[in-house]
């Protein structure tokens, strides 16, 4: 009886040690590669590739700097995907290093009763994000640009490293010498330059609709320009206080100029083009212009080193002066975890990233404005195209809204979403769905 | 009665019976209640948070703010995929597992096939038929042009793409509930039809009259499937669309509330609760009208 | 005669048009695996011109295939050989009544088909695991396969419907020749149970080889990732590489087809266990 029992035990057991193997050999794999006592440092970041092969070029040299330490880079899909993964990961404080899809955005104010606190405020209140302030790092970057997207509370969480422009339409430059079509100055301008390019047979815009996201970004042009006269903030602060509304006249205008631009210069069939394909189809010559970020000019010109291309603001209003200046945001922004398995080497990363050396490295494969000062990017693209439109540098009403908690769709994650109009979407008018979003906007007033 | 042994080894069977159903209670009844517990407190997705209850204030929430009109959008689109999935695959799946039944020539090929997709799995099939859907190079599309002249925006489109959804999942499952219908049917005694065929029947009358009352338990485990299956999908949405396009459901909604949603976890607990007495509701219909139906004959 | 003769003509060809409804897409997968990404964008839909095998060992290093491959070898294997197992462990005694109030555990097993969705809290106690024991919490091997392993589902309720009909005097005769309880079920019951338990290792290694949304859940780390994470690697980066992507289409199915077709002719037998029981 007894050999019968421990036969089983020892079947038991062997099960066990199968599924036990499975459990160790992961720790053997995060160690070994590592070898000896190598502290690890994680860094969370999402995929897009110039950028990722920067960062790992930056680790590589601060592997070799620093020989005790093995950084471990994991990068996830964009968007969505990103933020998933972000949020598990510092819950269970399994990150050292935290990317975040833009510098801080609005947190709360007296005049928001029961606004979303944003997610990175809550982790910073419960004392997951290390405080900076202290940080000689933090000198290397333009004081204004930590003030405005790294500090809460008045202590510095963020290090934004760098800006972007996202209200611009990429041009082919060469589509528009043939022919004889100049940068737009006001809006008229810009629809007569596209129905010229219409009676060409020449497709004037592509945008990556099946994302949806990118469709928001000339509509930041237009929001900035038009919503309270050119005063966004003023605007947002009157939705909040009864003012202004998503269906005043204002900003039924911004719905309705988007609705133009997709019902008549799309694309055909931009509802089903992915991000990562669209600038092939400008590159490749098929549209004339891209509606994208300024931070894809490194994949356009790898997508087609022979294209000629510029980048100029969508100019949203009649007033040329008003319309030349680009609406962006702080890109990729790093905060260290405060719980992490490695704050302390979560800190010798980013003083090492924010060594001028190695920030030049990344700005540079990033296609960013730098944050901080005296870098010299070489870059044309920067210095010709985004540089003449940078001096009314304004955030775009994604970083300047704050929302209401559970907000509907048609306004969520701060955006006023044109997919929603016909054709591809089911409001036949730009009234239709800005009456929507008014009632939403109410509906989601603290009771 | 226990024919192992007395005394320790009475026991034995017990001892190794605790170990599933320490798992079960682990990792899934245990949740489970405490997932019901949650959808009445402020319980967030933060280390070390405490939580308080706060009566319905989650299910209030959920029907009466901003985005109430989305829920139901969700709830009804539920249905729609319950209802749709349930009749067109079973009916399908029946219908062909008759057919294959009658000794046709390579049975066991089409059988393989028509299981294949549910082999290769969510993740594969998404892409599959991404690619044929594919607005811009995919075949379909090419094949609507030629037939119809006429161009879809597939999983992009706000008024095809739950269709197509539908369509998919399907497409995927059909081959699962044929096998157990085949099942049934092969347990039928070949003999009954013989007799049945000598006495003139038409093949609807055997049909309807021997071999449907006896396939009935089959039936009652691919509606209960189905049902389920259909009610608590949500990886096929988050594969095709990932939610876009008015292609959410409650399933999907609890996924996204939990892992992309604000940090707060009672509101989608308290969606699970919802979606669980959905489920319950339709469950009990079914199970009360398919066993009225094994009675009757 | 006449008549039977024109249904089955009907019936063929029922079964071949749904036949080209499922062949279809999965020969146009595998013929846009073979093609170069240039001969994909000229030609998406047509036969394949120049067969570049080369596609496969670029997918394999770009989708590193080669580690995600061994991740989900183990968490399939392990898990889908505990689930068998455990399952044994619920179903005999169950079906046989060998405990007390089986009929009322029989019961409370089946309530997880049922249950309220335990997502939420499931992911909480994920992370407190890592908290208190962290070898089987989030983000470890161990704790996935725990979390796919379980004795009380559809191989449960497989399982007790085939063991009823499996006779009762077999077991007395066991115990009258002194054979102990595990050894009667290793020895004995498991090998009549070939049938049901083919069905139950396809249908748990299809849901752990395929899962892609538990790992986004708590395999967070690179070192865990399962095959399913690198089709992800293909999206992105200059549009998506159709041909590549089919590729390791292919590589993450071939695996459970291979599987399947060995197993497949249990398959009705399984389902019949399934059926009956209930």
């Amino acid at each position: 009886m007894i050999k019968k029992l421990s036969a089983v035990l020892l079947a038991g057991a062997l099960t066990f040690s199968l599924t036990a193997c499975g459990g160790s050999s992961d720790s053997v794999d995060k160690e070994t590669p590592a070898k000896g006592d190598k502290k690890v440092i994680k860094i969370l970041h999402w995929k897009q590739d110039n950028i990722n092969k920067a960062v790992e070029e930056i680790n590589k040299k601060f592997e070799e700097k620093y020989p005790e330490y093995k950084v471990e880079y994991t990068t996830t899909g964009p968007d969505d995907e990103f933020k998933q993964a972000q949020r598990a990961r510092i819950t269970a404080n399994d990150v050292d290093v935290l990317a975040d899809l833009s510098g801080m955005r609005l947190s709360p104010q007296e005049w928001t009763p029961g606004a979303k606190v944003p997610d990175w405020q809550q982790w910073i209140d419960t004392g997951l994000i290390a405080d900076l302030s202290g940080q000689a790092f933090i000198k290397n970057y333009n004081a204004n640009d930590i003030e405005k997207a790294g500090t809460y509370n008045d202590k510095v969480y963020a290090v934004p490293t760098g800006k972007v422009a996202m209200s611009g339409l990429f041009y082919n430059k060469e589509i528009f010498e043939q022919n004889g079509l100049s940068v737009p100055k006001t809006w008229s301008e810009f629809i007569k330059l596209n129905d010229a390019l219409k009676a060409k047979g020449i497709t004037p815009i592509v945008v990556a609709g099946k994302d949806v996201w990118p469709l928001k970004l000339p509509v930041f042009a237009l929001q900035a320009k038009i919503l309270g006269g050119g005063d966004q903030q003023k605007w947002i602060e009157g939705v909040w206080k009864g003012e202004t509304a998503y269906n005043d006249d204002e900003a039924v205008e911004v719905l309705d100029k988007m609705k133009t631009i997709q019902d008549n210069y799309m694309i055909d069939g931009f509802m089903g083009i992915d991000y990562a394909t669209a600038p092939s189809y400008f590159a490749t010559g098929k549209a004339a212009m891209l509606a994208d970020g300024s931070w894809d000019a490194p994949t356009v010109a790898a997508a087609n080193p022979e294209l000629k291309f510029g980048y100029f603001p969508l100019p949203a209003t009649e007033d040329a002066a008003k319309n030349a200046s680009f609406v962006g945001k702080y890109d990729v922004t790093w905060y260290a975890a405060e719980k992490g398995p490695n704050k302390e080497g979560a800190l010798k990363w980013l003083e090492f990233f924010s060594e001028p050396e190695n920030y030049t490295t990344f700005v540079k494969a990033a296609g960013f404005i730098p944050t901080q000062d005296n870098i010299q990017t070489e870059s044309d693209f920067i210095d010709n195209e985004l540089t003449p439109y940078l001096g009314d540098f304004e955030l775009a009403y994604e970083i300047m809204m704050i929302n209401r908690q559970n907000i509907g769709e048609h306004l969520a994650a701060e955006g006023v979403h044109t997919e929603f109009l016909a054709p591809g979407g089911l409001y036949k008018t730009a009234k239709e769905l800005a009456d929507i979003q008014q009632k939403e906007w109410e509906a989601a007033a603290p009771k | 009665m226990y024919p192992f042994g007395k005394g320790f080894n009475r026991f034995i069977p017990l001892l190794l019976l605790l170990i599933p159903m320490a798992l079960y209670i682990v990792f899934y009844f245990g949740p489970s209640i405490l997932t019901v517990i949650y959808s009445f407190t402020d319980v967030k997705n933060l280390p070390g948070s405490t939580y308080q209850f706060v009566g319905l204030d989650n299910y209030k929430d959920l029907f009466f703010s901003g985005n109430s009109g989305e829920r139901w959008r969700s709830i009804i689109n539920t249905l729609i995929f319950m209802f749709v999935v349930t009749i067109v695959q079973n009916g399908v799946a029946l219908f062909i597992a008759v057919i294959i039944n009658q000794r046709l020539k390579g049975d066991y090929f089409y059988r393989a096939v028509f299981f294949l997709p549910v082999v290769l799995g969510v993740a594969v099939v998404a892409l599959i038929w991404g690619m044929m859907f594919d607005p811009l190079n995919g075949p379909v599309n090419r094949l609507y042009d030629v037939l119809f002249g006429y161009q879809d925006m597939f999983f992009g489109s706000f008024t095809h793409a739950f269709g197509y959804i539908i369509f998919v999942q399907i497409w995927m499952y059909m081959g699962y509930s044929m096998l157990i219908f085949l099942a049934g049917l092969q347990s039928v005694p070949k003999d009954l039809y013989e007799a049945g065929h000598i006495d003139g029947t038409s093949k609807w009358q055997s049909f309807r009259h021997i071999t449907f009352p006896l396939i009935a338990p089959s039936f009652t485990v691919n509606m209960l499937l189905s049902i389920i299956g259909a009610m608590s999908t949500f990886d096929i949405i988050l594969a095709t669309t990932d939610g876009r396009f008015n292609t959410r459901t409650m399933a999907y909604d609890v996924y996204k509330e939990t892992f992309r949603g604000s940090l707060e976890m009672g509101l989608p607990s308290a969606l699970s609760v919802i979606q669980f007495l959905i489920i319950l509701l339709f469950v009990v219909v079914a199970v009360r009208q398919t066993r009225k139906r094994e009675v009757e004959y | 005669m006449q008549n039977s003769k024109t249904t089955q003509i009907l019936s063929y060809g029922v079964v071949f048009l749904l036949l080209i409804l499922y062949v279809v897409p999965l020969l146009l997968v595998f013929n846009v695996s073979l093609k170069s990404f240039n001969e994909y964008l000229l030609n998406p839909i047509g036969i394949v011109q120049n067969i570049e095998w080369g596609n496969y060992t670029q997918a394999w290093s770009e989708g590193n295939f080669a580690g995600y491959f061994t991740n989900s070898l183990i968490y399939t294997v392990a898990a889908t050989g505990l689930t068998i197992i455990v399952s044994l462990f619920a179903a005999f005694p169950v079906a046989r009544g060998y405990v007390m109030w089986s009929g009322f555990i029989y019961m409370f097993f089946l309530l997880s088909q049922f249950l309220p969705n335990p997502m939420v809290a499931q992911y909480k106690l994920m992370l407190s695991f890592k908290e208190s024991v962290s070898f089987f919490g989030y983000d470890t091997k161990l704790g996935y396969i725990l979390l796919k392993t379980t004795g009380t589902g559809v191989v449960f309720m497989m399982f007790v419907g085939y063991i009823k009909s499996i006779s009762r005097d077999l077991d007395e005769a066991a115990g009258m020749d002194g054979s102990g309880y595990i050894r009667y079920l290793f020895q004995i019951i498991l090998p009549l149970m070939k049938p049901v338990i083919a069905t139950g290792v396809i249908l748990t290694a299809i849901g752990v080889w395929n899962d892609f949304v538990g790992p986004i859940m708590y395999l967070p780390s690179p070192a865990n990732y399962p095959i399913t994470f690198g089709l992800k690697e293909f999206r992105g980066q200059y549009g998506n590489n159709w041909p590549l992507l089919a590729c390791g289409i292919t590589i993450v199915a071939a695996p459970l087809i291979i599987l399947y077709t060995f197993i497949q002719k249990y398959l009705v037998d399984g389902a019949l266990a399934g059926a009956v029981k209930s």
